[in-house]
């Protein structure tokens, strides 16, 4: 007899298996504590190899921790190679970086009339010193034969309301020091575009060490150069000029001497005042040469800035800067990161889509045996 | 049973987890079902079926309602964890059937059920594993077409042709067998 699809379907359902009681009040229990997989129920039931636990983990859990792993890495490398590298970098900490750190580098080049050794006599030779230098000029050291004539420029940043308190104090460092003031000029006011000084100031090359010094602790130095310029041209010039002029003027002396008509005195006492005058024009640049090495000419300038007070202490400014500073970092960190992950990210999705495409058809010819 | 699942309603709050304990109540014995009509093994049952509900429950917030009924995607685990237990069987060679339960066919049967149903057994050895699993997700999970389809993979009235086809096998093969 002929089944009817009905009666099949039925003969069917009663093929179905039923749970067994205790399986089906241990999955009840296991359900009930939030199925722990420590306590999984099943007759048959075996722990997972390490290869199937990783298999059965989601793609997305494996490549959480391992892109993390490998960002980590990228990390630390870049953070490593960050503090290996970059010797001119700035490093994060408040201050001006071009100001002097220690008054032991003021007036490195001070001194009176150096002389440089091995150098041609009257080649001017002209330096630049900037604090930022850790080596002294070769232009001051000293020597004999070499006349050497500096200069220095500083410029020094003050409070608004501080600039003539400031100014005063130049005043008196230049006393001190026994130097003068060529010219001077002081704008005072509490707005910092209202204040600001400028000084033209002579100081003795022997004293130009202490006294940039001291100026140096009367507000935040901003700025500071020193110049050399090498004078021994004018030097030696001079010195020959006076050197004929003398011994012109002694042969004049002596045709004087013997002179017979009043045309001759005459002719020779004209001759006489224009050596005369050679001669003391000779003498007098002389003079200026050595006046020139001697008091060293320094421009000073003071600018009045809100908060230039800070000065070496770690500032707003210099947390916003830093700030500033560790974000860029952070930044290139995290782009080197992502040029460094992101192909791996599409390589892992890829070899992870294949894997499963993979395991979808494996799975699939389990059924066609 | 019931009272069991009384329990994690209670100590599980939120909707979706009220959700996942009426899908466990609803699917236990289905599930079991199932795996048991397509391994034709009750240990290995078991454990597909503990292994598909730990699964689902790891991934309950990722269940996505426009793929499908949340019964069509705990059977779509279930269905890769019987694969893979059939996958290992096959590695271990374990692929023979479990003996026939001989209390299966109580003796007050009339002689014409019993050959019937020795029939049809016989008639659902000779289907392959894949026409086996339609009959498992059909008739012993009661699962409808769209959901054996969403299952298996297929569309909706292919999953109805191969039904038919197998069916048309069975009926086949009992008749041969009468």
């Amino acid at each position: 007899m002929r089944l009817s699809e009905e009666e099949l379907a039925g003969a069917l359902r009663e093929e179905r298996a039923e749970v067994d009681p205790a399986f089906a009040a241990a999955l009840d229990d296991w359900a009930a504590a939030g199925f722990p997989r420590a306590q999984r129920p099943g007759a048959a039931r075996r722990g997972p190899s390490p290869w199937e636990r990783l298999r059965a983990t989601p793609p997305r859990k494996v490549l959480l921790p391992v892109g993390a792993a490998a960002s980590l890495l990228v990390v630390v490398g870049i953070g490593i190679s960050q503090l290996n590298t970059s010797p001119g970098e700035p490093a994060l900490s408040g201050g001006d970086a071009s100001a002097p750190a220690t008054t032991d580098d003021l007036g490195r080049a001070g001194g009176e009339a150096q002389a440089v050794p091995g150098g041609a006599p009257g080649a001017a030779v002209k330096g630049e010193l900037s604090l930022k230098d850790s080596a002294p000029p070769a232009t001051a050291s000293p020597g004999r034969n070499r006349k050497v004539a500096q200069t220095v420029d500083l410029a020094l940043a003050s409070e608004p309301e501080k600039v003539r308190e400031v100014a005063d104090d130049v005043n008196e460092v230049v006393n001190r020091y026994r130097g003068f003031v060529v010219t001077s000029s002081v704008q005072s006011g509490d707005a910092a575009a209202a204040g600001g000084a400028q000084f033209d100031l002579r100081i003795p090359a022997r004293n130009l060490q202490g006294a940039l010094a001291d100026l140096s602790e009367l507000a935040h130095v901003r700025s500071r150069s020193e110049g050399t310029i090498d004078v021994t041209r004018d030097f030696t010039s001079a010195e020959d000029r006076i050197e004929e002029a003398a011994a012109a003027r002694g042969k004049l002396v002596e045709q004087l001497d013997e002179a017979d008509t009043a045309a001759e005195v005459a002719q020779i006492r004209a001759q006489l005042r224009n050596v005369n005058a050679q001669l003391e024009a000779a003498r007098a640049d002389l003079a200026a040469a050595r006046q020139r090495v001697q008091l060293v000419p320094v421009t000073v300038s003071i600018v009045a800035e809100e908060g230039a007070d800070s000065d070496g202490d770690w500032s707003i400014g210099d947390a916003l800067d830093d700030a500033g500073r560790v974000l860029s970092t952070a930044a290139g960190v995290v782009v080197v990161a992502g040029a460094v992950l992101l192909p791996l990210a599409l390589v892992g999705l890829l070899v992870a889509l294949a894997l499963r495409a993979r395991n979808d058809r494996s799975r699939e010819r389990a059924l066609d045996s | 049973m019931e009272q069991a699942l009384a329990a994690p309603a209670t100590e599980i709050p939120d909707a979706l987890d009220a959700a996942f304990e009426r899908l466990y109540r609803d699917s236990r014995d289905d599930l079991f079902a199932y795996a048991s009509g397509l391994l034709r093994n009750r240990a290995a049952a078991e454990d597909v079926t503990a292994q598909a509900f730990e699964r689902a429950w790891r991934r309950r917030r990722t269940f996505n309602p426009k793929r499908g009924t949340r019964r069509a995607w705990l059977f779509g685990i279930a269905r890769n964890a019987a694969l893979d237990e059939l996958r290992r069987r096959r590695r271990r060679g374990e692929l023979g059937d479990e003996p026939a339960d001989p209390d299966a066919v109580e003796p007050a049967d009339a002689a014409e059920t019993a050959m019937r149903r020795a029939a049809l057994r016989e008639a659902m050895r000779t289907l392959s594993a894949r026409e086996r699993e339609l009959v498992a997700l059909k008739f012993f999970a009661g699962l409808d077409n769209a959901e054996i389809a969403a299952v298996v993979g297929v569309s909706e009235s292919n999953a109805g042709t191969r039904i038919h086809r197998v069916i048309e096998k069975l009926r086949r093969a009992c008749d041969e067998a009468e």
